[in-house]
């Protein structure tokens, strides 16, 4: 992290500043997409007029970093609207989108806003492959146009593309596509659960043998090939003290039927801005207050894992996975220690050596070869 | 000295931080703090004010001297603009 980034972070975090806000706009899509996580509930979503208050809310608490998301934000008639009032209130605005409606006039009235970036969600570089994950024909040739539109009005472009089983060889055509638009690309190797903890999606997970491939490419991973990071050999941390992520510290995730949870990834609903103001509900919801007192300490697995060094352990990703908190995510430690073992180091995982406790006795998704 | 009007490049975002401010610039994600003085002149570059108000301002509230605080106030417009932070006109106009 950028030295000045990483202060923003710090100070974020002690003056309880949720400096980062999620806010999806909608569930509703025009993409059907075998991994997505998102439930559709039969409540009504933020009304303009709800989420512009909101959003008068969310800038006096200090929120910088505002992400509109969904669902597909251009669904959404008033997302020009939501944006301009976003930009009067001075937030950094990016959005995620599938880029299927962006025109070029609705792409230079997005330069002209002042959007930062729009995350594009890409899966193939092949029209079959990635029309086969979105359930679209012509999405992927859509969604192209509509980055090309975006990136010559001026605004920045991100392709994001979730590996998973259907797309896993293709990942260099992404990069390469991407290369020669002109524009970012991203890779994510994790496929989560449903937030109503269906677990279907985690069968499209790639296997270990392929994520270690994916994480042996230097392109991908530039600290690959460096020498291993050190880890105490019995597991010691020297991090004890400090929070295990920004989730109900820094982050925040507010959905389309007005909830708030502590990050996207963390489905606790600690209050509905319905019901009570934002920052009532940031400030002393019971359970954002718990989420807030979480230190690695208190993490009854990974507090003494050795793998911890190349470990970017989720907790909410471990509470969608096993129903706790406070423990290991199984999807993490594989991760872990694929990295581990491409890094050259012989860490294990303290979740996979020792006996399971009653929190973790879930069985891990994939075995270990 | 010809009267002079800030204001604040309309991709940039930002927000004062226990009287501190920090910008982030669209083009470039790169992020900038400001101290005190800076992020009253930040605040105050609304495309209305003139900057004699601002060094007035600054005069009364860190209890400068008139001409260390147009020094200052120079210099730091100077940087700003340079990072493309800040346009400077000699007319006043409505912000976006
Ligand atoms: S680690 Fe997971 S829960 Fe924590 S901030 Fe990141 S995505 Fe959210
Ligand atoms: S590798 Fe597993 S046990 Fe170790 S810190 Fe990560 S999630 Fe916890």
């Amino acid at each position: 992290m950028p030295e000045l980034t990483e202060w923003l972070f710090e100070r974020s975090v002690a003056l309880r500043i949720p400096l980062s806000v999620h806010v999806d706009l909608t569930m509703r899509c025009n993409e059907r997409c075998i991994h997505c996580y998102r439930v559709i509930e039969q409540r009504p979503e933020l009304t303009t007029q709800e989420l512009k208050g909101l959003l008068d809310d969310v800038a006096r608490a200090g929120t910088l970093y505002l992400t509109f998301s969904g669902g597909e934000v251009f669904l959404r008639k008033d997302l020009f609207e939501l944006v301009e009032h976003a930009r009067r209130l001075h937030f950094d605005v990016r959005l995620k989108s599938n880029a299927l409606l962006v025109t070029p006039e609705k792409a230079a009235r997005l330069r002209t806003l002042g959007v930062r970036q729009v995350d594009i969600s890409i899966y193939s570089a092949d029209p079959a492959v990635h029309d086969r994950v979105t359930k679209i024909p012509g999405s992927l040739e859509r969604s192209l146009q509509g980055a090309v539109m975006l990136r010559d009005a001026g605004v920045t472009v991100k392709l994001n593309c979730p590996l998973m089983k259907q797309n896993v060889g293709q990942y260099k055509d992404i990069r390469a596509l991407a290369e020669r638009l002109g524009i970012l690309c991203g890779f994510d190797p994790m496929i989560t659960a449903k937030n109503d903890g269906d677990r279907s999606p985690i069968a499209l997970r790639i296997s270990p043998k392929e994520l270690r491939t994916v994480l042996q490419d230097p392109t991908l991973n530039p600290s690959c090939g460096t020498p291993a990071a050190a880890s105490a050999p019995d597991g010691a941390r020297s991090d004890l003290d400090e929070v295990p992520c920004g989730a109900g510290h820094n982050a925040c995730y507010i959905s389309a039927y007005g909830d708030v949870m502590p990050c996207v990834a963390m489905p606790i609903a600690c209050g509905n801005v319905r019901d009570e103001p934002f920052a009532e509900i940031w400030h002393r919801s019971p359970e954002m207050l718990r989420v807030r007192a979480i230190r690695i300490r208190d993490l009854h697995t990974c507090s003494s894992c050795a793998a911890s060094p190349f470990c970017s352990r989720c907790p909410g990703q471990a509470l969608v996975e096993t129903g706790d908190l406070y423990g290991p995510s199984p999807a993490n430690c594989e991760h872990a220690l694929a990295r581990a073992q491409v890094a050259g180091s012989a860490v294990i995982p303290a979740s996979m050596l020792r006996a399971p406790t009653a929190s973790t006795r879930r069985p891990v998704e994939h075995s270990i070869d | 000295m010809p009267e002079q009007y800030l204001a604040r490049n309309s991709r940039t975002a930002w927000r004062v931080y226990d009287g501190e401010a920090v910008i982030l610039l669209a083009e470039d994600s790169t992020l900038n703090t400001l101290n005190a003085v800076g992020t009253l002149i930040w605040e105050g570059a609304d495309g209305k004010t003139p900057v004699s108000s601002l060094v007035g301002r600054i005069c009364t509230e860190f209890d400068v001297e008139p001409v260390q605080a147009e020094r200052d106030v120079t210099a730091f417009v100077d940087k700003l603009s340079q990072r493309g932070l800040l346009n400077v006109s000699a007319s006043p106009h409505e912000p976006r």
